[in-house]
This record gives C-alpha cells, structure tokens and sequence, in this order.
C-alpha cells in the first residue's frame, strides 16, 4: 500500500504552495481524518514510522527515496484499530493494535530492512495483555514490558525483554525487570535518572510513587488531591529532588523542584505571567569528581498557549538560534516538534496555524533544510481557509480575557457567531485549525470564542474564578467581548451557538442580551441547572453531587432563574436545539424539557435528537449532518442570501445528506415534511436524485398526493440523467398510474433509463419488443437477445450478488408479464421456452396439473413448507392471512429424465390493490419451477393492511403457452369491526 | 449505571394475595380510582426483551414481557397509594437481576399520576452482566401520556415521584394553561 504523499526537499525559506484548488470548502473534506495522524522517528534519525489514514488506516514506513509511504500493517477493518506504535530499535518497529469486537489490544513487531529504497519486511504478532513502559532507545533490540495477566487484569509485572523473548512470552522470573507497586494505574520510565515512576489509584485519588535508580523500595512522593491541581513530573535529578509542572505552589503550572524527602516544593524555575505550562523539557550537566557529582538543571524549552496559539519558548542558545531561523522560514506558523531521534539535529517538525491544517517536514538543522514529509489534509484548498485574530479584552474587575476572532476572507454575510466553548470550568478554545470555525467561516459567517474565567490555561484563580458563574460572570465576560467586537464591526446578525455548557450559554446570552441576539443554536445543553441535581436515582449520591456543585456551585433557588428551562418567556428568538438520545453527560431530558416549554409557550424552535448518539456526535458524517443543519437554519431563519459562492454540487450534497436522514429515519427519526423540505432544496439546485424522491413522494397515498406534480418530478430527474427517473416513469405509466406516456414514449423512457446504468431496464425492453405496442412493432430477436443476456459479464457482476439475485427475479417476473399478456403469441412463446431452455434448464413442454386442495394455508412447524390447513373457498381476513392451493403436477416422463423441473405461470386476479407507495394493481404474476410429481402450494399473503381487500380473488395455473391448466375463485370478506 | 452480575433465577413460591401481574393501561379513559389508590407510570428503557419485573411495597407487583420490549416501553397501572421499590429484573426464566440497594425506591400518590422515573436496562449478549438507572425523564412521559392517554391527563394530574424532586409538571402544566409558572 502507497500513501501518494509528494516529497519535495525544501530550503527553510522557500515554501511550496499546499493544498488542492477546489472552489469551496467541501465539508467532506474538512470533517474527516488527516491523512497522517502521527509521525515516529527512528533512533538513529533516519527512518520515520506513520499512522497513516489515507487509503485506509495503517502502519507504515517513510521511504526517502520514492518519497511516499510504504505500507507495512493494515487495520482497514472496521473491527481492528492501530491504538499505538513506536521505534524498538533502528529496524525494528512495535504497535498496538485493537480488535474491537472483543475488546482485546495485541501487538506486533515489525524487522525492517530497507536497503537504497527497497522496504522488506516480516512481521511478528504477539497476543498478550499489556503495554511498553519504555522502548530503551539506548538498548539495541529490548524493551520494558508491562504484562497483565488474563486471570488478573488489574495486576501489573514489569519485565526488560528482547523483541524474541516477548513474541516467545517468555515471562520468566529471570526477565523480571524491577519491583512492581500494587494497584499501579501505569509505569513510566525516566531513562536519565533510571528511575521508574508510577501512578497508583488510591481511596479515589492519585498518588505517584517512585522506584529511584536501585533504590530497594518505592517512594510515595505526592497525592494529587484535587482535579485542577497539576503535578506532572518533568525528571527525576536525584534520589530527593525531581522537577515537575505543578501549580500546587503558583497560580499558574509552573516548573518546579519537588523535594521528596520533605513532600515539599522549592524553587520555581520558569513560571509564565499568564499562562499554564503545558510541557517542558530541561537538560542535566554533570559536574564534579567521583563522589561528588552533582547535577544542575538547565531549562531547554517550555510550552504554553499564547493567546490560544501553542508557544514555545527556548532557552539554550542554539535552539533559539534554529526557532528563529524556523519562524522565519515558515512565517505566521506554529511549529511544533513532533518526533526526534538520539541524534537532535534531525526532527520532524508539525507546521500549522489556524488556517493551515498542518504539514509535517523533516527538519535537518545542519543542512538547514525542512524537507515536506505530506501535508495533514491534502484536498483542502489552504487559500479558502481563514485566519483567527487573538484578542485580549479587559473586564471591568480588571480581570484579562483573551478570544478568538475569524473572519471570512470573502462573501461575508455580515452575521457574527458567538460560540461559546463546553465545560465551563477547566476548558478552553484554542487558535488552532478547528474544522466546525471554517466551515461556518466558509460560509460567511464571523465566529467568535471567548475564552471566559473558568477556561484552562490561565492559571488556577481564572479557573476557580469561573466556577458557579453559569449566567453570571461568564456570560458577563462573553457579552463584553460581543460588545467589542460588533463596536469595531458593522454585523446585520447575531447568532449564539454552542455545545454543552456552550449549549447553556447559547440561551442565556440570547435570554440576556434580547437586543443583541437574532438566533440561538444550543447542542447536547444543560437548561435546566436544577435537574443536575435529580436527574437519576444513582446521581444523587454525595461523591456526583459534589462533582456537580464543582461545576455549578452549590444548589440554591437562584438557579431556577438562571435556567433557560424556566425562563421560556423571556426566549423571543428563533432556537435549533440538538441533542442525542444516549447523552450521559448533560442528559437526553434537558434538552426534550427545554424543547417541550418552547413549543407549549408558542416559541420558534426547531430540535433535532440524533438516535445512538451521546454528548456529541462521535462520526465525521454525523459532524457533517449536524453542520449542515445548523447552516441551513441559520441562513433561513436570518434570511441570509443564498450561498451560492458554494459550489453547487457541496450545496447538493449538503441538502441531499438532511433529507436522507429525515426519509430514511437514519440517525434521528423519520420525518417526512422535513425531508421534502431539504428535497427540494437539493432538486432546486439540480439534484436528479432529489427529483426523482420527490416524483416518489407526489405519487404516494396521501393529502400530498399529486401525481402531475410527480410526473413532472420524474420527468426532470430524467432530464438530469438520474437513472431511475425514466424506468419508473414508463412503469408507473404501464401501471396506469400515469396517463401521459405513450407506447414509443415507454420504448424510449426504458431505453433511456438503460443508457444512464438501470440495467433492469434492459428486460423490460425486451418484454416491449416480445409482445409489440402502439407505434411498434413485435421484435423477437431483440426480445431473446436481451432476455438470455449474459449478465454476469456487465457491470453487475462487479458489483455485487445482491444485484445479480435481484435482476434474475425480475427477469423471472418479465417472463410471467409476457406469458400472461393478451399480447402473447406464438413467437414470444417461442422467445420465452428459449430463455427457460437455455438460462433456467426447464422442461417447457406441455405439462397438466391437477387441483388437490384449496383453502387457508399454514406453515408446517419445524419445517420450511406450508400446506392447505382447512378446505374453504371463502377467505376472512380477519382469521386467515394466507390462502391458497395445492396442485400436483401429472406424472410425465420428458426426455429421459427422471421427474424434470418444468415451469408453470401462476396468475393472481383481485380487486384493485394501492400499496403504501400508490402502485395500483389488480393482477399479478409469477414464474414457479416445480418438479414433475411435486405437490406446490401456490398462496397468496394479506400480512400488510392495504392487501386485506374484500372481493373475488382468483389464482390461474397457465403453462408456458398460455393456456389455463388449473384455476380457482376465492370470496374473501372481512369480519373486523369498523 | 449500576452494574449488576447475573442470579439465577429461583422458582419461589408467591401468595397470590400479595403479588399481581400487571399489564399496562390500554384505553384512554379514566375508569375510576379505589380510595387510596393512584395511577403508577413508570418507563422502562431496555436494550433486549425482558420477563419480568419485580415492584415491592405496599402491595407487589410484577410487570409483565408482554409490556417489556427491547426499546422504550411505558407501563401504566392502578396501584394503592404508598412506597414502592424495584425489587428484581428478569431477564428470561433463568436470568434475572437483584436489585439489592436503596436506590430502587419510589412512592405513589392517591388521585394523581406518580411517574417514577424510566428504568434503563443494559445486559450484555449472555445476560450475565446488567447496568440499571431510574433516570428522571419527565418530558418524554409527558408527552407519551399526551400522545396515548390525552382523556386521562385532562382528568387527573400527573406528579414526578422517582428519584429526587423535580417540579418539570407543575411548570408544563402551568404553561398549558397559560399561567405563571
């Protein structure tokens, strides 16, 4: 397998332009997976491993010569999924991997031998429990190996193994690498200290214990106590001192020494103003004699998010001096290393900003090149893309808040979004590429985010200072940037939208600021703060409610007043809620609640709940959907101009994507008017198919039934070259059900319908050509020629048996329509004992049958056959649902064979029937292929209501020549009450 | 959700005195209530057919298969007013579930309408293995209560008696008729 990646060897200054050249953003493109997820760099710097998703999900290996990706593993089953990967050595490579249908994670190891471009290798499976602590990259072919046991998973044992001896699970005690803990969540390992660190679950928190360098025991070094206090540790310098990011001694994570003699925190290296420190990475040089060595610590970089833009920030001269000459080289990005091997001056670097998606590039600061690896997203035109401008707001408590701001780079609509992010407290926006900001800003419209007091990042009082402010001081925060930035902007529209707490805010903004707000968007939201508190018999222990009041603040009566759900009469603006069935987290009930007091009080509200679906939609097509819908209302509801700067065909498929949803019932219920509503948008653009479901729709029983108006649709999607517009025209038209289709015009609707790919089609053709019509005459040439066809040379073939099954009944069917036609002659008989000859191998000479029974018929228990359960001739749909007869075929002898399979027409005469899709019919027809000898029960079934019709029903047995052999007349009536 | 392992179901003798098989309510009408007696509704939302369900208190009761589909289900019945418990789900005739705790209780009010809450049943393929919950979805009992029984809800309230208190009836009442809520 190939990853069709360019590889082009760049210099740092020059950058060659990415990305396709599509008009539109086509948000098929923009919800879906990168084409590289992850990068791995060997140890030795010179092979890179990938996680790649293009073409299908797999494991493969950078080729520098070819410049793509050769694959080695595929997980391109829906059941098996790549959960991790890394370098054991320089040609050998292990991943993880995931088969979900039994939840069980396995491995495998990788021997790679790549010789002047030429990738070999052998792959080794290993099915045990368990996850590498440390691939050794010091340690030629070895790894630490965590191993759980299948009797118990819970238990932990640590062993320093070759790649042969964990495929041979040689487990033994020899192997053991050092002392486990009881009840370690997992192991890391601090290769500079040689020190093994591990997280323990205890009493419901986490404790880190240490097992330093040959220390006999392990050391519990620190209890995390509280779920915003941070302590990550960075490196162990001795037995008693290790640097960690914490924020137990500092508003914001700092770095810091930890003395684990005393359990106490010392000296704080490197604390940012503002921001929490999200990594860091520092260097011990060694100095001193023998027993005196002491170590000192120098920062090399630390990272943080700068006005949502990761940053970081370097420390030793010569990475200044690379960061400068990377800044330069890829202005206005954020560049990110991703993977590095021992030799630091090859990397692979992550370039992105928040309107690039990102590329990777090999990055040798020697040679000082950055070499183009593959881009993240490769059919997203980067120039459609738009920039997020940072912005920091003051509040009037003086309190500093930063937002987000994107505008379109064109076709503004002058609307401004304001979208608010979950949680609230401990979240955060960031400026990164975010897929839901473009396609909303692809479509015209401003997006703002506001990182309010809660939001992570800033520091543990901007965090604590967000708590229990739901409709207060958070809202507070978001409405004074909205007042910003409108000052500076002149919008026609403003919108609130958000997910979750966004959801929540989404209202109350809308509820707060009347003046300001013309629609609200609230998704798998929280509107009633008091159902927090009672939303289920398990949810009302001390441990949830507590977790509860972290987030909102101890419960009391103010918050009935600061929950849209009770504040309905105050909600004056059009509102798309969306919730999904399944959400744990915010609850189903919140948003149903919400919805039922908007439409009991007469407000403009539309919902959409996505079946199977949790806090949040967890598939790309289901973020599309839910884009979409939200798109749609947004433009309808402010009566915003058609976005026909979208391509067309984007458009269509949007529209095409809600109405399937609303007509089939897939992933939210069915919804008829809905689905003819985005129908019709889609047909308006020129969608066939949209055309031909709304000729469907018009055709169909009901008030709505027009079957001018369907005609006319299926006329158009025949236009527009939608397949089976024009076979189901001239059907519907020999059903009767249209009367405005003449015999040539059905010739020439099939014919067309057969050019387009309907390749049914072809034997109705043939049953024109075998029995003739007005204005053309009989051809049984043509008739035998399509009918004996060979289909499993065409295109059906390729495509599947489903399809093969399903032209072969219809075939079967077309030779029942003929036989039992007044039109039927000589030469079509002669066309369809040819087509039964030849494709079905049957008798076709005469046969009689002789009548045995008539009556209700059952099925035989434990056998697949029915019979004739009591003789009658008068049917009662309230007792019988099926009836029939029973027929022996005569005795005969054909040509030396023994009991030959001969072919009978079975023809059913009723009065008229109107299915649920408003075919009408009085008649049908069947081909059976009994055995000489054979007793057949002939039925017929009135499961469905519209079958269940009183009057006289009639079944005919004709042999292939037309004639009768055996017929019998049934009353059916009808005894259930009106 | 509470997980729960598998029992075997053992075949116990029940006085048939204290114990009724209820199938729920069918006909929108309301024919009357006994002295101390209310109308008990309660949703049970499962993800295979069940057997049966055991309710314990003032008087037992045990809901039926024929009202225990693998989906939404709402039960409606007549039972005197009083404290009520989720004693047991069956599974099939060999498995079922305990429900041991105090989390299962709920009460019943004279006159009036308990919901109580919707049972959610989670078990895996072999039944060994349930997650339950009384989950407070008022909204969507009232409006299966005003889709099926719209002549019972005109002529007796409906009150939230599961788990915690929730006043989401009183205000949905208090819109339809148009007064503060």
């Amino acid at each position: 397998m190939r990853c069709f990646t360019p590889f082009l060897w760049l210099a740092v200054v020059s950058l060659f332009p990415l990305g396709s050249a599509a008009k539109s953003i086509d948000p098929e493109v923009l919800f879906s997976n990168p084409n590289i997820l992850t990068l791995e760099m060997s140890p030795d710097s010179e092979q890179i491993a990938g996680h790649l998703l293009d073409q299908g999900e797999f494991l493969g290996v950078f080729n520098h010569k070819t410049g793509i990706f050769d694959g080695l593993i595929n997980f391109d089953k829906d059941y098996l999924e790549l959960s991790g990967y890394g370098w054991v050595d320089n040609d050998t490579l292990h991943f993880r991997y995931q088969d979900t249908r039994i939840n069980r994670t396995s491995h495998g190891f990788v021997d790679l031998s790549i010789v002047d471009g030429e990738v070999s290798f052998d792959v080794r499976y290993v099915a045990e429990h368990g996850y590498i602590v440390d691939y050794l990259p010091d340690s030629e072919n070895e790894v630490v190996f965590a191993h759980r046991s299948d009797r118990d998973p819970s238990s932990q044992k640590l062993y320093r193994l070759t790649v042969d001896q964990l495929v041979e699970e040689d487990f033994g005690r020899r192997n053991r690498f050092r002392k486990e803990i009881d009840d370690a969540l997992y192991y890391l390992w601090d290769a500079s200290s040689e020190s093994l660190i591990s997280l323990v679950s205890a009493n419901g928190s986490v404790e880190i214990w240490v097992l330093y360098r040959d220390a006999h025991d392990w050391r519990n070094i620190y209890r995390i106590e509280s779920s915003v206090e941070e302590f990550l540790p960075v490196s162990m310098i001795d037995q008693s001192k290790m640097i960690v990011l914490s924020n137990k001694v500092t508003d914001t994570v700092a770095l810091v020494e930890y003395d684990l003699d005393s359990n106490q925190f010392g000296k704080v290296l490197y604390q940012h103003e503002r921001y929490d420190l999200d990594d860091a990475d520092i260097v011990l040089v060694s100095a001193g004699k023998n027993d005196t060595v002491e170590q000192s610590v120098h920062i090399r970089s630390v990272t943080y998010y700068d006005h949502g833009r990761r940053s970081v920030r370097y420390f030793l001269d010569e990475d200044v001096r690379q960061n400068k000459l990377l800044s330069a080289a890829f202005p206005g990005k954020q560049v990110a290393v991703v993977s590095e091997g021992l030799k630091t001056e090859r990397k692979v670097l992550l370039v992105s900003s928040s309107s690039d998606p990102g590329a990777y590039y090999l990055y040798d600061s020697q040679r000082k090149e950055a070499a183009l690896i593959g881009e993240r997203f490769t059919r997203i035109n980067h120039s459609l893309l738009s920039e997020s401008k940072v912005m920091t707001s003051e509040m009037e408590d003086g309190t500093l808040v930063e937002s987000i701001f994107t505008e379109p780079r064109r076709h503004s609509n002058n609307v401004l979004l304001v979208m608010p992010h979950g949680g609230p407290v401990g979240v955060r926006d960031y400026a990164h590429f975010n897929p839901e900001v473009q396609y909303f800003v692809s479509r015209g419209f401003s997006v703002l985010q506001v990182n309010f007091r809660g939001s992570a990042g800033f520091g543990k009082r901007f965090i604590a200072s967000g708590r229990g402010e739901w409709g207060k001081a958070i809202e507070q925060d978001i409405s004074a940037v909205v007042n910003q930035v409108r000052a500076d902007h002149d919008f026609r529209n403003t919108c609130s939208i958000g997910s979750s707490y966004g959801g929540y805010s989404a209202l109350m903004l809308a509820i707060d600021q009347p003046a300001i707000y013309d629609c609200a968007v609230a998704m798998y939201g929280v509107f009633d703060i008091p159902l927090l508190f009672n939303t289920s018999n398990l949810r009302l222990h001390e441990g949830y409610l507590k977790s509860v009041e972290k987030v909102v603040g101890k419960f009391d009566e103010g918050m009935k007043v600061r929950s849209p759900f009770r504040l309905v009469d105050k909600i004056d603006v059009p509102v798309l809620l969306v919730a999904g069935k399944e959400d744990s987290v915010s609850g189903f009930e919140q948003s149903n609640r919400m919805k039922y007091v908007l439409q009991q009080s007469g407000g403009d509200v539309e919902f959409l709940a996505y079946e199977a679906v949790g806090h949040g939609n967890h598939n790309w097509v289901g973020e599309r959907h839910q884009a979409a819908l939200v798109n749609e209302f947004l433009v309808r509801k402010l009566g915003l101009p058609d976005q026909n700067f979208v391509e067309d065909s984007v458009r269509i498929d949007e529209a095409i994507l809600l109405a399937d949803s609303f007509w089939f019932g897939a992933a939210t219920v069915k919804d008829l008017p809905r689905a003819i509503f985005h129908y019709t948008r889609a047909a308006e653009l020129g969608s066939g198919k949209a055309m031909y479901i709304l000729g469907q729709y018009f055709r169909r029983p009901g008030p709505h039934k027009n079957l001018e108006l369907a005609s006319n649709w299926y006329r158009r999607a025949m236009d527009e070259g939608f397949a089976p517009a024009p076979y189901w025209l001239a059907r519907l038209a020999e059903d009767g059900v249209f009367d405005n289709v003449s015999d040539p015009e059905l010739l020439q609707y099939y014919t067309r319908a057969e050019e387009l790919g309907y390749e049914y089609a072809a034997l109705d053709i043939a049953r024109l050509n075998c029995l003739g019509g007005e204005g053309f005459g009989q051809n049984p040439g043509k008739c035998l020629d399509l009918l004996a066809s060979d289909r499993e040379s065409t295109d059906l073939e390729e495509k599947d048996d489903d399809l093969l099954k399903k032209f072969d009944r219809h075939r079967l069917s077309i030779l029942a329509q003929i036989v039992t036609s007044p039109r039927y002659d000589r030469a079509s008989a002669d066309v369809v004992r040819q087509v039964l000859e030849e494709v079905y191998d049957v008798d076709t000479h005469d046969v009689s049958v002789h009548l045995e029974d008539f009556g209700n018929v059952a099925r035989r228990r434990n056998a697949n056959r029915v019979y004739v359960r009591s003789t009658k001739d008068r049917i009662d749909v309230n007792e019988d649902s099926r009836f029939g007869i029973e027929v022996e075929v005569e005795d005969r002898f054909v040509d030396g064979k023994e009991e030959p399979k001969v072919a009978i027409v079975v023809r059913w005469r009723f009065p008229e029937l109107e299915n649920e899709q408003g075919d009408r019919t009085s008649e049908s027809s069947q081909l059976l292929f009994p055995s000489v000898g054979d007793e057949t029960v002939v039925y017929q079934t009135m499961d469905e209501e519209w079958e269940k019709v009183p009057g006289d029903w009639a079944v005919d047995l004709l042999s292939v020549d037309g004639t009768v052999l055996a017929s019998k007349q049934f009353t059916v009536t009808d005894s259930r009450p009106d | 959700m509470i997980r729960t392992i598998g029992i075997v179901v053992v075949a116990a003798l029940m006085l048939s005195g204290c114990v009724s098989k209820v199938t729920s309510i069918q006909q929108d009408l309301d024919s009357g209530l006994e002295k101390g007696e209310g109308y008990l509704l309660i949703g049970v939302d499962t993800n295979q057919q069940l057997d049966e369900i055991h309710i314990s208190g003032w008087r037992s009761f045990i809901l039926t298969e024929s009202d225990l589909d693998k989906e939404q289900n709402y039960i409606l019945f007549k039972a005197p007013a009083g404290e009520y418990r989720v004693r047991k789900v069956d599974i099939n005739y060999f498995f079922g579930f305990r429900l041991n705790d105090d989390n299962w209780g709920f009460s019943v009010k004279p006159g009036v309408i308990s919901y109580v809450g919707d049972l959610k049943v989670r078990t895996n393929r072999w039944s060994l293995i349930g997650e339950f919950e009384l989950v407070n979805e008022s909204s969507q009992a009232l409006e299966y209560l005003e889709e099926k029984f719209p002549h019972l809800l005109s002529s007796r309230r409906v009150e939230y008696f599961g788990p915690g208190e929730d006043d989401f009836f009183r205000l949905a009442e208090g819109l339809q008729g148009g007064g503060e809520s």
